[in-house]
Formats: structure tokens, C-alpha cells, sequence
């Protein structure tokens, strides 16, 4: 069961459209180490995680991810809303809008569509765990690659804070990988 | 914490309630826990404030890495609406901080007490926010009128100008 907050986890407000933007921020929506792959990594792995505690994190890393789609979502939207359809084909989004128009859809910064093969599950929570971390790190790697192509601060700020919880639960899912490993899991 | 020279980013916010809890922060920071997986924490004088750490998007000192030279963005509320969902904001995720640490961390009491206060004080401001402005959850007491007030307010991606 969830239950929706209909508020975003941190602030957004883009004011100026970017076209050009919103093609490279797609890869954090339906790319291979984007948001909706951790969500969905997480939630599918959290049902056979040994204990209640890794039930937990799991549980609850992945309901944040959800909210981070919805950031990155929102900024992608408000980024595109304005766009008009010569906009949208210079900025290489002719395709997209003629498979989508202005709908969203997960894809990466390529428009290849997202695929649950971006993520595993191997019945083992010590690789389960490990894919976690890596998945994470790998996110923080594309926020700083994201960061490092605007000057808007509006497109910054919150990339610097998504950003910022790659490395917080990188740390969660070490703490728990470190503790599986000292009570005797492989 | 004490020293920490932290910035009141909201415009003419001066006190908004919840800079007392942290001031009491350091009170039992020799008690530090042991926890069953044998890894002592140290994280009593290492928990941040909500303000900084929303801004920061971490709560904990010994974990936050930044990226080159760049800084946390500052939230400038433009109304008090928008000042009102800060708040809240950043107090749901002090409380949720807690929350990952503590699933991890299960027995350790001063977090545990750390995540009631933030909760405690999470759960007015969504109270006094939805009282005044609208529901955010769907279990607000604070929908009795035509129209039905849950989808008759803007959706926070929509929320740019407002």
C-alpha cells in the first residue's frame, strides 16, 4: 500500500525552457541508472531480503525513489511545456514527439526505451545489495555529468540534491551489506 | 550543531519553531550506542537541522559529499504558501533521514527520539498547511466543501507560479 504526498520531496521551480536539457535529464527518468530503475530495483527486491531491517530499507529507499521520479518528471515537464514543435525537432526531440507529442516516457538521453533489464535480482542479498550500491554510485556518476552541462540554477539545485541521496543511500545499503556480512551471510 | 552558522533562507522568517529542538541536540552525546552489528556510532554530535540538511539533501555530517565547487541551492520562498511547504518539507525529511538510518540502526534511542521530534513537528505543519492552503494527503480532515478540494488544486509539478 502507499499513500501519495501531493507535494514534490524538494522544491522546483524552472523557469526558463530547455530543450536541449530536458534530452540529457530524460536518462535520469527511463536510463539504465535512472530513477525509476532504482524504485523499481528496490521494490522487487525488498520481498526475500533476510530480515525485517533489509525489508525495510528497501522498502523505504525505494518509496523515496518514487518521489525522485516525480522530480525529475516535473523538471523535465516544466522544461518542455513551452516548447514548440520546431523547438522540440532542433533540440533533437523530433522523435520523441512524434512517437509521444509532449507526453513524458521513459526512455534515456537516447530515446531507448526503458527495460527492467536495467536492473537484476539474484536471490542473493549480498549481490542483490551490491548491485544497490553500484546502482547508486553510478547515479551520483550521471548527476555530476547532468550538473556539468547546464548553467541554470533552477536545473542545478535540485540535481545537486538528488545527487546528494546517491550518496546517502549508498551508505545505507553499505551499512546493511556490512552488517549481512558480520552476522555470517555470505 | 550549536556553532553551526546556519542561514535562514526564508525571507522574513525569523522563527519558525523548530530551531529550539536542535539547540538541545548535544545533551547525551556521551552515550553513544553500540550497536549489535558491533559498529559504534558516533553520529549523536554528527545529525544536522531539517533547514540544513533539506538544503543539503542530508542530514548527516559524516556522510555529505560535495560535488567540486559548487553549492547547495538556497530556497527562496516566494510567498508564504510556498514558505509554509518548506517547512513541512524539510521536517518530512529530517524525519525520514531518521527513518533509513534508524531501519539500519534499530536500537539506537537517541535517533529514535530524534525521529518523534521531527515527526511531532512535521505532523503540525502539515496540519496548520492543509488547514490553510488544501490537502496534500488524502486523509485531510480539511475537505467538507464543494468542490472536492483534493483534485481541485494544482498538482505540484504545475505549481511553478503559485
Amino acid at each position: 500500500m502507499w499513500k501519495y504526498e501531493k507535494r514534490l520531496q524538494y522544491p522546483i521551480n524552472i523557469k526558463t525552457k530547455d530543450l536541449q536539457m530536458a534530452k540529457f535529464l530524460i536518462e535520469q527518468y527511463g536510463g539504465a541508472n535512472g530513477e525509476m530503475a532504482a524504485a523499481l530495483r528496490y521494490l522487487n527486491q525488498r520481498y526475500t531480503m533476510p530480515d525485517e531491517r533489509g525489508k525495510a530499507l528497501l522498502t523505504d529507499i525505494g518509496t523515496e525513489e518514487l518521489a525522485h521520479i516525480e522530480m525529475i518528471c516535473t523538471m523535465i515537464y516544466q522544461l518542455t511545456k513551452d516548447a514548440t514543435i520546431e523547438e522540440l525537432k532542433a533540440a533533437g526531440l523530433g522523435g520523441h514527439y512524434a512517437a509521444h507529442g509532449k507526453d513524458l516516457y521513459p526512455t534515456d538521453a537516447n530515446g531507448v526505451p526503458f527495460t527492467v533489464t536495467y536492473f537484476a535480482a539474484v536471490g542473493d542479498p549480498i549481490a542483490d545489495l551490491s548491485e544497490d550500491m553500484a546502482a547508486e554510485e553510478k547515479a551520483r556518476a550521471v548527476y555530476e555529468n547532468l550538473i556539468t552541462m547546464t548553467n541554470d540554477p533552477d536545473v542545478i539545485g535540485p540535481l545537486l540534491w538528488l545527487r546528494q541521496r546517491e550518496v546517502v543511500h549508498f551508505n545505507r545499503f553499505k551499512e546493511l551489506y556490512d552488517y549481512y556480512k558480520s552476522i555470517g551471510l555470505k | 550543531m550549536n556553532n553551526f552558522d546556519y542561514q535562514m533562507f526564508l525571507n522574513g522568517t525569523t522563527n519558525d519553531g523548530f530551531n529550539d529542538i536542535f539547540l538541545q541536540g548535544n545533551t547525551n552525546s556521551n552515550n553513544f550506542p553500540i550497536f549489535n552489528n558491533g559498529v559504534t556510532n558516533n553520529l549523536n554530535n554528527n545529525l544536522t537541522n531539517p533547514n540544513e540538511g533539506y538544503i543539503k539533501g542530508n542530514m548527516f555530517k559524516n556522510l555529505y559529499l560535495p560535488f567540486k565547487n559548487y553549492s547547495p541551492a538556497k530556497l527562496t520562498a516566494r510567498n508564504a504558501r510556498e514558505e509554509a511547504l518548506i517547512n513541512l518539507g524539510q521536517m518530512h525529511f529530517a524525519m525520514h533521514e531518521a527513518n533509513l538510518y534508524l531501519d539500519n540502526f534499530p536500537n539506537d534511542m537517541n535517533m529514535i527520539n530524534k525521529f518523534n521530534e521531527f515527526r511531532n513537528s512535521y505532523e503540525k505543519l502539515l496540519n496548520d498547511y492543509q488547514a490553510k492552503y488544501g490537502p496534500l494527503e488524502i486523509t485531510s480532515p480539511y475537505m467538507t466543501k464543494t468542490p472536492f478540494a483534493w483534485s481541485n488544486d494544482k498538482f505540484p509539478w504545475d505549481r511553478r507560479n503559485s
